[in-house]
């Protein structure tokens, strides 16, 4: 019993575009850190400008947002389990998500290489600067 | 009962730009949108161009939209539809509007070609039919009725903005063969698919589903290609 | 090039409910990412020092820019909610609903923003 002959105009004996390789990756992954930033964000917040409020209403500190409160804070390793995992998501979500609105206006080709090395470029250099902004509550203190 | 229609009239050879043109009809009371059409062509106008063939909704030529609504004409009563007693009837969106209601096709066949619509075998040929289970038809079914009417891309935004994507209909119809246990070329059809121009476009906008004259949901097609697609790429069957 | 009729279905007054939640999302997501940005610079105002960073969160932290917090959770909100609400549709989910499912997360945002202000009420109102 002989199996189907595939001939040369079958689309699919012609060289065939890779297969599900990159383009998976950005899509999963943008979903990935989206559904930790729903938890993380969500503890963010709450230490930030939940926890607190009473003290300052009641005159203890001056702000919610203080140096020394969050250099408290860093001092344990929890926290920085916490922010760097969020510094780096919210940055590959924001700009990934920039990406894909470009991909929906259709920018292909040396496009959409240069558009992603600059928004790489943009994460990179915002991730460094975040981390020595964590790393200045410790050394500051 | 009376008709007014408003339809975008356009000849590129003539006309400078898009324009309305009104005609007033009197029509049965369950007329249907394509009865008025023709009505007006064989009184009124007979340079007004619109696609029709079957008139009972199986054939897919006369996707328009109407009433700022994609809808086939010919099962669309007008009764339904009219504003008061006034029609508004454009040619389809995101397509080059050829003349009047008529619009180039011509990408729509192309993506619907490029997804490889029609089954892979492999191996060796049963003695009798293929045996496909009675759960599996119906599931497919939803997907192998599509009529390529092209209502869906004059709904989808991305379809308009990305000329690159594949777009409803044909990732429906790639759905129809990934889900399909006779086909063997789930891989190089996930493959397809899972490009830049294919599901990863699909933002679950949902205007395909809601304009379908058939009930195809080509969004939740594309949602099954993209479960396939995880399950595959993690190593999950 | 040719004419064609360009995006019908984005009309301010007339769109359906998965053409709302799709701009919405996008429209939070594009704010979300400059605020980011902005934000990361205000934190980053550590590395000048405690005195210059105490300032500057002093600036960010009257009445007004509290309650402006309050609003920026609202929009994380609904941002991660509706996103919730995408990642349930890419896991096969849930298609059936929606359209509830996209009111529920605006209702629920708002709420949140409400919580928020009200949370924060001795802050704001001064």
């Amino acid at each position: 019993m002989a199996a189907v002959p595939r001939t040369s105009r079958d689309p699919l004996v012609q060289p065939r575009p890779r297969d599900v390789g990159f383009s998976f990756w950005p899509w999963f992954l943008q979903r990935v850190t989206g559904a930790a930033l729903v938890v993380l964000l969500f503890v963010h917040l709450w230490v930030n400008h939940i926890v607190g409020i009473d003290e300052v209403e009641a005159g203890v500190y001056e702000d919610l947002v203080l140096f020394s409160l969050v250099a408290d804070r860093l001092n344990e390793v929890i926290w920085w389990v916490v922010d760097v995992p969020l510094l780096g998501f919210t940055l590959f979500h924001g700009l990934n998500g920039l990406r894909n609105i470009a991909l929906d206006w259709g920018v292909r080709g040396r496009n959409l290489t240069l558009l992603t090395w600059f928004l790489t470029a943009v994460g990179a250099v915002a991730f460094v600067f975040g981390m020595g902004a964590l790393l200045a509550f410790q050394l500051y203190d | 009962m009376d008709v007014t229609y408003r339809i975008l009239r356009f000849n590129p050879d003539t006309d400078s730009a898009p324009h309305y043109e009104t005609y007033r009809i009197e029509v049965p009371d369950s007329a249907t949108v394509l009865d008025g059409l023709q009505a007006i062509k064989d009184v009124q106008d007979g340079t007004l161009t619109f696609r029709r063939s079957c008139r009972q909704g199986i054939c897919g030529s006369c996707a328009m939209r109407v009433n700022d609504r994609e809808r086939l004409a010919c099962n669309t009563q007008i009764s339904h539809v009219a504003d008061g007693n006034e029609l508004r009837v454009e040619p389809l969106a995101n397509m080059a509007v050829i003349k009047d209601l008529a619009v180039d096709m011509t990408p729509f066949w192309q993506k619907f070609n490029a997804i490889v619509p029609y089954t892979i075998h492999a191996g060796e040929r049963p003695e009798r039919e293929y045996l496909v289970s009675n759960e599996k038809v119906r599931h497919l079914q939803q997907f192998a009725g599509c009529i390529q009417c092209g209502a869906c891309y004059s709904a989808c935004p991305i379809v308009g903005s990305d000329p690159e994507y594949l777009g409803p209909a044909a990732l429906a119809k790639a759905y129809r063969f990934v889900g399909d246990p006779r086909d063997a070329a789930k891989k190089e059809r996930l493959g397809i698919v899972g490009s830049e121009r294919g599901i990863w476009r699909c933002h679950t906008i949902f205007n395909c589903t809601e304009v379908c004259p058939k009930g195809v949901d080509p969004t939740y097609a594309i949602e099954l290609l993209k479960k396939a697609t995880i399950r595959r790429k993690l190593g999950l069957g | 090039m040719a004419y064609r009729i360009r995006y019908p279905h984005i009309r301010p007054g007339a769109m359906e409910t998965g053409t709302i939640a799709w701009i919405l999302h996008r429209v939070t997501g594009v704010f979300l990412t400059l605020y980011l940005i902005t934000h990361i610079i205000v934190i980053g105002q550590s590395v000048r020092g405690k005195e210059a960073f105490d300032a500057a969160l002093n600036f960010v932290q009257s009445p007004l820019f509290v309650f402006l917090d309050a609003g920026l959770a609202g929009v994380v909100a609904f941002h991660g909610l509706n996103g919730l609400r995408i990642i349930a549709f890419d896991m096969g989910v849930g298609i059936r609903w929606q359209k509830p499912l996209f009111w529920a997360s605006l209702i629920l945002s708002v709420l949140i923003f409400v919580a928020g202000v009200w949370v924060a009420r001795n802050l704001i109102f001064v």
